[in-house]
């Protein structure tokens, strides 16, 4: 492609109609300096192809301050030997028309043509967005846009593989991409993008699996209904047999027979019963008869004994009177015993009241003496004990008293002593006549003197020294021994005495006096006790004594002449002995009589009894009663043996019969006989029952059902085979075909790289850049100082990239130059991070893309590019009328 | 000289679960319809009785609808029908004969046997011997009982029953229903009339299974025949003439393809198909898209004419020429993944890859074909 002309007007800052015309087919230079319009003639080549001219988005074309303009761009091109003419307007004059060689395309048209030439699409509303922009994009470099290059690649992906694809047709599908589509859209009928079943093929699955579930369901029935027909043909069989055999009139028969066994016993035991109470009565009878025969035994044992017991009667009559008989004499002999005692005892009695009378006159006499002499030592002491109590109360003195004037006397000793101490002390040694009075006083000899007060010390009449104590309480201490004086004699006075000393003696008088009295007291309570008077009246009475003892012994008997009594003790056991003796000689006459009597009371009654039993036994007809019994009871007591070995008989054959498990069997054999007859009739019924469900369950034709349930199943299954084996084929074959196209594409990648690796060697040598599936460059691999290294062109530094991006964009061009498409490449300010040395080689480069390719660049600083071999055209809108560059 | 029409095996109720609802019906109501026609052969042969052996109906559990049509379909001969029950319509305790009584449909001709016994007709010169089954199976020869059976003397003794004949067929080991095989001798029969064995069968001299008068599948052993059976007099050995019944023609036919003739020949044999055919094909072998697609044009016909058509295509292999793919103008990676799928059908048969790249193959070359059609391209 070539572009030959371009003309804006009404055109952003170009307001002016503007034009480029004569533009090279290799490499076309323009200068001028920012905001001269560089980039808005690259934008209006932009616009005038992707933009619809129909747009209302376009705005931003308008001159600034000219809301009403048209903007206009006419651009001529030639696309190998083809000549285009396009001219655009937009907003107010919305138009467009190109003219093709001969043909002239307008409106919509136009711009389709324009899109399939170039390749690439218009935006669907509003304005055209990089999406868009198709292989133009990825061409076209905008300002500061070179490194970016996947995303451009991305949107131009599409155009360059069919522009590989043509270039290399002899491998490619030429309806591969058709067949892929619509098997695609055949398996997306059957499944889901994860591969699930959906639409008509899960409806045939869930068909299917219905249909089993329901022929299942209707297996169970039929295996249900089978079952209830195996159930009701048994049900029939038993049925009939027992209808015929009647198993229950067995069991009665048998029944019965275990009644009549049961009956049978009971008779039996009514039996036993009987001759029980038969027994019964047969043991009383005997027993009635034993006591009777007993009896007349016994009466005949009694007389016996009657008879044996009158002897023994007799013989204790007998003994009784030997007893008796010789009681008699005793008792005499001891009342004359007795009588001799009683006097012997009187006798002494009498001598001991003598002797007792006499030791009493003796003792009251002594007596009489003791306490006249005791009555006059009392009164002594009592009289010294009254004049003790005189003293003491003359010398009374308080206690208190003598202890405080102890006080006062040591006080006015203390204190004498501290006026001594503080004295003044006057030592002397005087010759013997020296006259000298200390206070009037005259010193001899050696010593000393305090003084106290102020005191005169005279010698002789020549000298009189007055000496004044010092020390301020001398006087204190003077005047307070004064006071104490004072007062002690105050108290001195008060007891009567003339100074300490004889207070002292009459304090301790007075102390004795108490003791004495005390001491008196308690010699006077031991001799009267009872004070002087009662020992007076004692006198008196020992006195009275002695007259009376005097006056008894008077009145005795004189004592018996040449006759020495007896003690009175002995007199007097004598006498006890004697009337003991009497008294029991009396006691065993008396018991002697008594037996006798007794004895010939049990005597005649032994008589009278033993003629009572005498006449009873010798009566005839008790005699004739006594054999009858005898006989009577031989009878009966053979019948009662009898009966016994019946009942036991009886009973043992009860026994052995077993009446309870008899009663059990009978009981037993009714239930089974019922049971039977009852599970008889119930079978009846169910057999009815059961019919009934079976005519029900047959009327609906189960097993038909099930077939042709079982037929639509089969055709659902076979529908679902069928689904899936096509679901299947359709997704192998989708997968073999997508491969198959992967790997061509990465085939066909291989011009790419050979393009690319041209370019690059340029930069630099021996250096390799990898192409990925998405055609973006991918690894670059350089060859430096430490051997191979590679790394990804995104992080690369940012010069580089654009670099990498320039020359991946021109190997694109040449890839699609070379698959016959129209390649025009633009360059708007780029490279302008490459540093002298680089952008020296990128240019080496962009002159060789020039050889194949027509290439636009736009650049502010001219000087960088003076070495293209092309002459830069300076690029400036509006200086009046239309300006026109030319080369 | 009395004469019978011997059939059994009717299988009334039965359904054709492999074959499409458009095809079942009618071959369902095909067995009905052969019992109108044995009606109408009896009166035509004017036979004395026809003897049922048994599995008159397919199932117990049929629909009371079934019942009164095949009750109705004796309506053509009114003469005496002897019927026992066979395995599939066993006299249990509850089946389909009390309900065909309850229903009130057993006409007044019918001699159905429930019980083992004799049926005496001695207007018409025999007793009927039964031996009907009263359970699905047995291990009892139920025939048993005719060898001490008493007859009157001067009549015919004929003996009806269902089950396995010891020992002639293959599958008899241990069968189900055994019937000894010289029970006709034993029991001094003059015939002994058989069901169970769907095809018509000989047994001896007096002992025949008449098989099934309307065809029910596709193994070829004779069915659809009624046997017209003409005794002259006790003791005579008996005519035997078997008489066509079935209106279906059931066939299975195998066809391995090789080189292209093999695939006209299939073709030409679909060709020869008519409208009471039900025909199971089974091709295997190779074949190219030409003679696919010629293939099933011809199979659409044939199962447009013929009463239905059960192709089983799963062990054919579809060998594309280079020319078919030439001509699909599959190139480039189209080309190869058709090569790809060729290769991978080629696996051995069954196994499951083989045959969903077959399909898928099939599946490619269709696409391709319409795309060809579509574009008007040179086929």
């Amino acid at each position: 492609m070539r572009l030959q002309r371009l003309r804006v007007e009404q055109w952003r800052q170009f307001r002016q109609p503007f034009e480029l015309t004569g533009l090279a087919p290799g490499l076309n230079l323009f200068a001028g300096p920012n905001e001269a319009g560089k980039s808005t003639l690259v934008g209006a080549i932009r616009a005038a192809f992707f933009e619809r001219h129909r747009s209302a988005s376009v705005d931003e074309l308008l001159p600034w301050g000219e809301p009403s303009a048209a903007p206009t761009v006419e651009l001529d091109f030639s696309v190998g030997a083809t000549d285009y003419r396009l001219r655009k307007s937009f907003l107010h004059r919305k138009r467009c028309e190109l003219r093709v060689g001969a043909r002239e395309l307008d409106g919509e048209d136009a711009e389709q043509h324009l899109a399939e030439l170039l390749g690439f699409r218009f935006a669907g509303k509003g304005v055209s967005r990089p999406e868009h922009w198709g292989i133009p994009g990825l061409l076209w470099i905008e300002q500061g846009g070179a490194q970016d290059i996947s995303a451009s690649v991305g949107h131009a992906t599409d155009h360059l593989r069919k522009a590989l694809e043509q270039s290399v047709s002899e491998v490619a599908s030429s309806q591969g991409d058709d067949v892929i589509d619509r098997i695609r859209a055949e398996r997306e009928l059957l499944l889901t993008a994860t591969g699930r079943p959906r639409a008509a093929y899960a409806e045939a699955i869930s068909e299917s699996t219905l249909s089993a579930a329901r022929i299942a369901e209707l297996d169970g029935r039929i295996a249900h209904y089978r079952d209830q027909v195996d159930q009701l043909g048994r049900l029939r069989a038993e049925h009939a047999a027992d209808a015929a055999a009647q198993p229950w009139e067995g069991l009665r028969a048998r029944q019965a027979e275990a009644a009549g066994r049961l009956a049978a016993i009971q008779v039996l035991k009514d039996r036993i019963a009987v001759d029980a109470a038969a027994l019964r009565r047969l043991d009383d009878t005997v027993a009635l008869l034993e006591e009777q025969v007993t009896g007349y035994d016994a009466q005949l044992q009694a007389l016996g004994t009657r008879a044996a017991e009158l002897q023994l009667a007799e013989r204790q009559v007998a003994a009784a009177v030997a007893a008796e008989a010789p009681w008699a004499q005793a008792r005499s002999d001891a009342q004359a015993a007795c009588l001799h005692a009683d006097a012997a005892l009187a006798l002494a009695r009498q001598e001991d009241l003598r002797a007792e009378l006499l030791r009493r006159e003796a003792d009251s006499q002594a007596r009489v003496a003791s306490l006249t002499d005791v009555l006059a030592r009392a009164s002594a002491e009592q009289d010294q004990v009254h004049a003790l109590r005189r003293l003491a109360a003359a010398t009374e003195t308080s206690k208190a008293d003598i202890i405080r004037l102890r006080e006062q006397h040591a006080r006015i000793a203390e204190l004498r002593i501290r006026q001594e101490a503080a004295a003044t002390r006057v030592v002397f040694d005087l010759a013997p006549d020296s006259d000298i009075t200390l206070g009037g006083r005259r010193l001899a000899g050696a010593g000393e003197q305090l003084i106290t007060t102020a005191t005169t010390l005279q010698f002789g009449a020549h000298a009189r020294l007055q000496i004044v104590p010092g020390g301020a309480d001398l006087g204190e201490l003077a005047r307070e021994e004064a006071a104490l004086t004072a007062a002690q004699q105050s108290r001195l006075q008060r007891l009567g005495v003339p100074d300490i000393g004889a207070a002292e003696v009459r304090f301790s008088t007075h102390q004795q006096a108490i003791k004495d009295i005390v001491h008196g007291d308690k010699a006077l309570a031991n001799l009267a006790p009872t004070g002087l008077d009662a020992l007076r009246g004692e006198l008196a009475e020992s006195l009275a004594r002695t007259a009376e003892a005097r006056k008894q012994l008077a009145q005795l008997a004189p004592p018996p002449a040449g006759h020495v009594a007896e003690s009175l003790a002995q007199a007097s056991a004598l006498q006890q002995a004697a009337s003991a003796h009497l008294g029991r000689v009396v006691q065993q006459a008396m018991d002697a009589r008594q037996a006798l009597a007794t004895a010939q009371t049990r005597l005649d009654a032994a008589r009278r009894e033993h003629a009572n039993l005498q006449t009873v036994l010798s009566d005839l007809a008790r005699r004739q009663r006594e054999r009858e019994s005898g006989q009577q009871l031989l009878l009966v007591r053979a019948e009662r043996d009898a009966l016994r070995q019946r009942i036991r008989a009886g009973q043992d054959d009860v026994d052995l019969a077993r009446p309870d498990i008899l009663a059990q069997d009978e009981e037993r054999l009714r239930r089974s006989a019922d049971q039977a007859q009852r599970a008889f009739s119930e079978r009846q019924t169910a057999m009815t029952l059961l019919q009934g469900k079976l005519e029900e369950a047959g009327a609906q034709g189960l097993e038909e059902e099930r077939a042709e349930q079982a037929m639509r199943a089969g055709v659902a299954e076979r529908r679902c085979a069928e689904m899936r084996l096509r679901a299947d084929a359709l997704d192998l074959l989708l997968t073999l075909l997508q491969t198959r196209r992967r790997e061509l594409t990465r085939r066909l990648q291989a011009p790419l790289q050979r393009h690319v690796n041209r370019y690059l060697q340029l930069l630099f040598p021996q250096a390799s850049l990898e192409i990925g599936d998405d055609l973006a460059p991918g690894q670059l691999t350089r060859t430096g100082s430490q051997g191979p290294q590679a790394g990804p062109v995104h992080s690369l530094s940012f010069g580089a990239r654009e670099q990498m991006g320039v020359i991946s964009r021109l190997a694109y061009a040449d890839l699609l130059k070379e698959a016959g498409r129209p390649t025009l490449i633009i360059l708007d300010d780029a490279l302008v991070h490459s540093d002298d040395q680089r952008l020296e080689q990128m240019k080496r480069v962009l002159f060789d893309a020039a050889q194949r390719h027509q290439v636009l660049l736009f650049t502010c600083h001219p000087a960088a590019w003076r070495d293209m071999g092309a002459a830069p055209r300076a690029i400036a809108p509006g200086e009046g009328g239309m300006a026109r560059t030319q080369a | 000289m009395p004469r019978f029409l011997h059939t059994a095996d009717w299988q009334i109720g039965r359904q054709y679960g492999q074959f499409p609802a458009d095809d079942a019906v009618p071959l369902a109501q095909a067995r009905l319809a052969a019992v109108e026609s044995l009606a109408g052969l009896a009166a035509e042969h004017r036979v004395d009785a026809v003897l049922v052996a048994g599995d008159v109906f397919d199932a117990q559990t049929v629909s009371d609808r079934t019942i009164r049509q095949l009750f109705h379909a004796l309506a053509g001969f009114t003469g005496p029908w002897l019927m026992i029950p066979g395995n599939h319509d066993a006299a249990l305790s509850e089946s389909v004969w009390t309900r065909a009584a309850r229903l009130g449909v057993l006409p007044a001709h019918l001699h159905l046997a429930l019980q083992p016994g004799v049926l005496a007709f001695p207007d018409l010169g025999f007793s009927a011997l039964t031996a009907p089954l009263a359970q699905r199976h047995t291990y009892n020869d139920l025939t048993e009982w005719f060898d001490a059976a008493a007859t009157q003397a001067g009549q015919l003794r004929i003996g009806l029953a269902h089950g396995s004949v010891q020992g002639i067929l293959a599958q008899d080991i241990d069968s189900t229903n055994p019937i000894a095989p010289d029970r006709a001798t034993r029991a001094r029969l003059d015939y002994l009339a058989l069901g169970d064995w769907h095809g018509c069968r000989q047994v001896d001299a007096r002992t025949w299974y008449s098989g099934t008068p309307e065809p029910d599948r596709f193994r070829g052993n004779e069915p659809g025949f009624a046997l017209l059976v003409e005794i002259d007099a006790p003791g005579c050995e008996p005519r035997v003439t078997p008489l066509a019944t079935g209106r279906y023609c059931w066939q299975s036919w195998e066809h391995a393809l090789a080189v292209g003739s093999d695939v006209e020949a299939a073709i030409a044999r679909l060709g020869t198909l008519g409208a009471d055919d039900v025909l199971s094909l089974t091709l295997r072998g190779d074949i190219d898209l030409d003679g696919l697609q010629r293939l099933h044009a011809a199979l659409g016909v044939a199962q447009a004419r013929a009463r239905c058509v059960l192709p089983d295509l799963a062990a054919l292999r579809l060998m594309p020429t280079d020319a078919d793919i030439a001509a699909l103008q599959a190139d480039g990676y189209l080309g190869e993944v058709i090569s790809e799928l060729r290769d991978r059908q080629a696996q051995p048969a069954g196994d499951a890859g083989a045959t969903v790249a077959a399909h898928a193959l099939a599946v490619l070359t269709g696409i391709l074909s319409e795309r060809r059609a579509a574009t008007g391209a040179p086929a």
